[in-house]
């Protein structure tokens, strides 16, 4: 399975970089992946489901939001273990347009609760280049 | 029982199978046993059954996600907007574990709508 793996740039030895068109048939194959990575990285099954669904629900969020006027965007899905700090980061970045969750999202909108409920730290950087959503997780790694 | 949209694709098998009971306690109950992974390129047929089931216009809707091994924010979305308009019909879930029941948990999907750990018990309460 080819999700999209790229050697970018210096990519260190255990980690993941895909660069992939901001679609959501292309989301599948990297939350797979992403849940293999995890695996390696010795992440408990707890926090593999919780690393794997928030990083897909920030993807989710680029997907459908970012690119809402242009279609033809990418998004970087990064996948980076510290073993100093014993923890894993994953970073989501697009580079649309940031739109805000409305006030009353009605039956939408429930994304980023559950990337905060699911993650230990989060955070979202809108600039005006895009968006990157920074998430870790802490992790017994190897 | 019948099966609906079945999908192969990179999420492996995804189904729905429908299931109608006659139920003295109950009335009339369709059950919906979803298999596979609920995400964006899934939801759709999810939202087709349920909505499928909803225009029968039966007493009870199951939804069971006993076999479901992720559950995105699209899917809980596509739950609550149904037990919202579910007017006379009762709506109810069956779901358990981290794969599920800990997102709609985290989202207060848990708090709306009424969730079992098990088919028989979503069939056995009044």
């Amino acid at each position: 399975m080819n999700a999209g793996q790229q050697q970018l740039d210096d990519v260190q030895d255990g980690d993941l970089h895909f660069r992939v068109p901001a679609s959501a048939a292309r989301l599948t194959a990297l939350r797979h992946a992403l849940t293999e990575w995890a695996q390696e990285c010795g992440l408990a099954a707890e926090d593999r489901e919780a690393l794997t669904l928030a990083s897909y629900e920030a993807m989710a969020n680029s997907v459908e939001h970012a690119y809402a006027d242009h279609v033809e965007g990418v998004l970087d899905l990064r996948a980076v273990r510290d073993d100093a700090r014993g923890q894993v980061t994953v970073t989501v970045t697009d580079y649309g347009t940031w739109k805000p969750p409305p006030i009353n999202p009605g039956s939408r909108g429930r994304g980023l609760p559950l990337i905060r409920g699911l993650t230990k730290t989060a955070v979202i950087t809108p600039t005006e280049h895009g968006t990157t959503v920074t998430m870790t997780w802490p992790a017994a790694l190897d | 029982m019948s099966f609906v949209g079945a999908d192969s694709s990179e999420n492996g098998v995804f189904s729905v199978k429908v299931e109608d009971l006659h139920l003295d306690a109950l009335g009339e109950t369709v059950v919906l046993a979803v298999i596979g992974e609920v995400d964006l390129a899934t939801a759709p047929v999810l939202e087709e059954s349920i909505s499928t089931a909803f225009a029968r216009e039966p007493d009870m809707v199951i939804v069971d996600l006993s076999e479901v091994s992720f559950l995105a924010s699209v899917g809980m979305s596509i739950l609550i907007g149904y037990n919202e308009r579910a007017g006379d019909t009762r709506f109810r879930l069956v779901a358990s574990g981290a794969a599920t029941y800990r997102p709609l948990q985290l989202t207060g999907v848990a708090d709306t709508i009424s969730i079992f750990p098990t088919r028989d018990q979503a069939l056995a309460e009044g």
